[in-house]
């Protein structure tokens, strides 16, 4: 039994910090006693700033105690010299405050009392400590800008009093908004089109350059594959990057990334025609989480909102607001209520009714592809037909699925889907397509299907030359087509088809 | 009129509006000679648009051209003079005579301005003029003097306030003269980074309020720049589109939220949105007929509001943003630099000669 540590039992520990919390209690509940004898007894001296001090960096949101420090402080302000030395002694407690609790309310007001009590504000050094606190939480700024600009209340009051006054929106909408952060990697896929030719490909949250792509090792090699990235889209900036690489079909392989130097991702390629994907990141498809504080104050904006909508049924800003803010909590437990908020939305506001059926199509897109990333299987099939999209969302966390079926929809235009460069088969019957250039670089198509389109000639069938592995190309009601790609036989196939 | 009516397009009477703009200006336009070569450029735009530089006269075309150049400032050899070069507004101010020669600056307030820079060479390229005459060097050196550093530009080496505007015309120049080395383009998209707010679009600077005209410059000058995909994440994208999208007011769209429609933000805004890909999330029919009632049906021209007098740059760009929508029998407009199309291909074209000649003289 020589030793061991003893360790405390639960109760034991929980009995403890009762103890300390008491201590702790009576010490606060003494100084706030004393600091209010002061105060109604009319002393503002050095004393009550020292006990203020110390109440306040344990609970900076005791806005009579704040109340109580300015006024000693104006009671002793001396001349100009003094004065700055003392209200820099005062931006330098604050902080000390604010690294206890970067959200107190009366600890920012204190700031921005002293800020504006400056014979010359060092407004330089304020906004490069704003920016600190920014980057640790981006909430902050909403504190920092009620202060100069609006108080939270007079945000939320103006638009309780005027509802239709679009200005107050916006900024209360820009609070509910979350920052993406930095790109991040999501998922690396491999897959063989014909033979021994497959495909690398690399899938990021946000579009970045070439260069963000990590390094390549074959098979537990020494040395870096040297491989030429492409993006499908052919921009600079894409979330889909895509390389050449041959690996021979007979035996398995095993693909490593070195994504920095702490994280390597292994990818297994089986034999054979096969389909390889994995993800590498487990994060939500909208963003990042939400942090606490985050989570509460949206949670209090729709409960407004909500408060709102009944009072005053039929305003679009709130509509707007709730479908903002239920989206950023949560699009796939919501998932209903915004889509009918969009819905009486394209009643109220006829203007803007395609963009409200393009924010639908999103949200069902980006629904459908949470259940399918929580689902995944390697190789699989998604599916969003009759969904009356009018527009492809996130194309990019489908750039290794082997089916897609997007039939029976409102799709005009198809760029989005110049991404798909590992589907194998694609269902786009029943939509509005006319343009089918952005199919022109999918290697891996073997079967597409098109009826019930708009597409005006056979011309545009030329796009598709390129595409050696496609055998199945439905365009006629009705009607397949099996051929191998030789526009001009194909032609005539077509041609014999619309005869008979 | 009463809403319930169908407008038309009054193609000729607008035809003949912009005629007499390019004629002669009313008295009460007296205040406009310092910026005269943007009226010019309103003028020739908009009757490209209309097809209806066809009616104008080639001899008056040179004629045009001509005045063009003679506004530009040559200064020569003199080292110490290249940042006051570029082109001057009008004649108010310079110490020329004549129309085929320039003459140098010899007053320190004579000195070009960097938005009549920007018409006078899309006024060039409309005209189908091959841009020999222009002093490269110079003209860029003018830009170049007149970035400030936190990445904005001035409009003058004479003195002004910088902004998001000349950051576009600065934007024109070099994608026009195609050379952007003389600006510092990353200093140039913080600017924009900077100037949006929390209301998600642009204002002229940072900390200003988002506004429709400092949006479409900032939107274009990134396109032109090439980089309009990368400086701004998704969430940026988004967020502009749906300030964007909620300018439509009753059909017209407005530069800043709860202001009355006014038809030039329908270039201003429809650019923005058509650059971003969202063109079609406004309602586009009621759109037009707002910019219709803003017609007058005498004169000719569109005005501000319905029911006001004309003007040029109303005019142009009311009939630049039909143009967006692709009615009215109006020839397309390329939204980044507000030329038609078949100006752009032009401007293209002397771009593929010009480096074909650069590659030849390599060897």
């Amino acid at each position: 039994m020589h030793g061991r540590l003893k360790i405390k039992t639960t109760a034991e520990q929980a009995a403890e910090k009762q103890k300390e919390r008491e201590g702790k209690r009576k010490l606060y509940l003494g100084g706030v006693t004393k600091a209010f004898e002061k105060r109604s007894s009319g002393t503002h001296d050095e004393e009550g700033l020292k006990i203020t001090a110390q109440l306040l960096a344990a609970n900076p949101d005791a806005a009579t105690l704040w109340n109580f420090r300015r006024e000693i402080l104006l009671a002793l302000k001396g001349d100009d010299e003094s004065w700055e030395k003392l209200l820099t002694g005062e931006l330098a407690m604050v902080e000390s405050c604010l690294m206890k609790n970067h959200k107190s309310y009366g600890a920012w007001h204190h700031r921005f009392w002293v800020m504006m009590n400056f014979p010359k504000p060092p407004w330089k050094a304020e906004l490069s400590l704003c920016d600190k606190y920014l980057k640790l939480d981006e909430r902050n700024c909403e504190l920092y800008f009620f202060l100069v600009f609006h108080e939270l209340q007079t945000v939320v009051e103006a638009v309780f009093t005027d509802p239709s006054d679009q200005s107050p929106w916006f900024f209360l909408r820009w609070l509910v908004n979350r920052q993406e952060k930095v790109p991040r990697m999501l998922q690396v896929g491999y897959v063989r089109y014909k033979g021994d030719s497959g495909l690398v490909i690399c899938v990021f949250s946000q579009p970045v350059p070439q260069r963000a792509v990590p390094f390549i090792r074959l098979n537990g090699a020494d040395s870096d594959e040297t491989l030429i990235w492409y993006a499908p889209n052919d921009e600079d900036y894409s979330n889909v990057w895509v390389a050449e690489l041959n690996l021979s079909s007979v035996e398995a392989h095993t693909i490593s990334l070195i994504i920095d130097p702490s994280m390597t991702e292994m990818l297994n390629v089986g034999e054979g025609s096969t389909q390889a994907i994995e993800w590498v990141t487990t994060l939500e498809v909208g963003g990042e989480e939400l942090s606490d504080t985050a989570r509460s104050t949206l949670e209090e904006v729709k409960d407004n909102c909500v408060t709102l909508d009944e009072l005053d049924p039929g305003n679009k800003w709130v509509l707007l607001t709730l479908v903002d803010v239920m989206w950023a909590l949560d699009c796939h437990t919501h998932q209903k209520k915004i889509h009918s908020y969009l819905s009486q939305l394209q009643e109220l506001d006829v203007l803007r009714n395609k963009y409200y059926a393009d924010m639908k199509s999103k949200l069902a897109m980006e629904t459908s592809l949470k259940q399918y990333r929580i689902v995944a299987e390697v190789g699989s099939k998604f599916e969003l037909s009759g969904h009356s999209l009018t527009r492809i969302t996130l194309s990019h966390l489908l750039a290794s699925t082997a089916s897609i079926d997007l039939s029976r929809n409102d799709l005009t235009s198809i760029s989005p889907l110049s991404n798909l460069v590992a589907c194998r088969k694609l269902i786009l019957d029943d939509n509005q397509i006319q343009n089918l250039a952005p199919l022109a670089g999918l290697k891996a198509l073997e079967s597409l299907s098109l009826t019930h389109n708009k597409i005006q000639s056979l011309e545009q069938l030329k796009v598709l030359e390129g595409l050696s592995a496609l055998t199945e190309l439905n365009i006629l009601p009705f009607q397949s087509v099996k051929c191998f790609l030789d526009v001009e036989r194909l032609k005539l196939h077509l041609h014999k088809n619309l005869i008979t | 009129m009463s809403g319930a009516e169908d407008y038309q397009f009054l193609r000729t009477r607008h035809i003949k509006f912009l005629q007499r703009c390019l004629r002669v200006l009313p008295y009460s336009a007296v205040t406009f000679d310092t910026s005269r070569m943007t009226v010019l450029f309103f003028a020739l735009s908009g009757l490209d648009l209309l097809d209806g530089l066809k009616e104008v006269e080639k001899t008056e075309m040179q004629h045009i051209i001509n005045w063009i150049y003679s506004l530009q400032i040559l200064p020569g050899d003199d080292k110490d003079q290249l940042a006051n070069a570029g082109f001057r507004g009008g004649t108010s101010l310079a110490s020329c005579r004549g129309h085929a020669d320039s003459v140098s600056s010899i007053s320190s307030f004579d000195c070009g301005h960097i938005t009549m820079t920007y018409t006078a060479l899309a006024s060039l390229i409309i005209l189908g003029d091959d841009l020999s005459r222009v002093d490269r060097k110079a003209v860029l050196a003018h830009v170049a003097s007149l970035q400030c550093r936190d990445g904005s530009f001035f409009s003058t080496r004479g003195g002004s306030e910088n902004d998001m505007r000349f950051m576009y015309c600065a934007a024109t120049i070099c994608y026009i003269l195609q050379d952007f080395s003389a600006i510092n383009i990353n200093t140039a998209v913080q600017y924009i980074i900077n100037s949006m707010s929390y209301e998600g679009a642009m204002g002229q600077g940072i900390y200003l309020e988002s506004h429709g005209g400092s949006s479409y410059c900032a939107i274009a000058t990134l396109h032109l720049m090439g980089k309009l995909s990368s400086a701004l994440s998704n969430i940026q994208k988004q967020r502009l589109v749906r300030w964007l999208v909620s300018r439509q007011d009753s059909g017209g769209l407005q530069g800043r939220p709860n202001k009355p429609p006014d038809t030039c933000y329908t270039f201003w805004i429809g650019a923005s949105l058509k650059l971003l890909g969202g063109l079609d999330f406004l309602n586009l029919e009621a759109l037009r007929q707002f910019v219709l009632s803003t017609q007058d049906p005498i004169t000719g021209g569109l005005a501000k509001y319905p029911d006001s007098h004309p003007d040029g740059l109303h005019t142009y760009l009311g009939i630049s943003g039909l143009a967006l929508l692709g009615r009215d029998c109006l020839k397309p407009v390329d939204p980044a630099l507000n030329i038609s199309e078949r100006a752009l291909k032009h401007l293209h074209s002397l771009h593929k000669s010009s480096t074909q000649n650069s590659k030849s003289t390599k060897c």
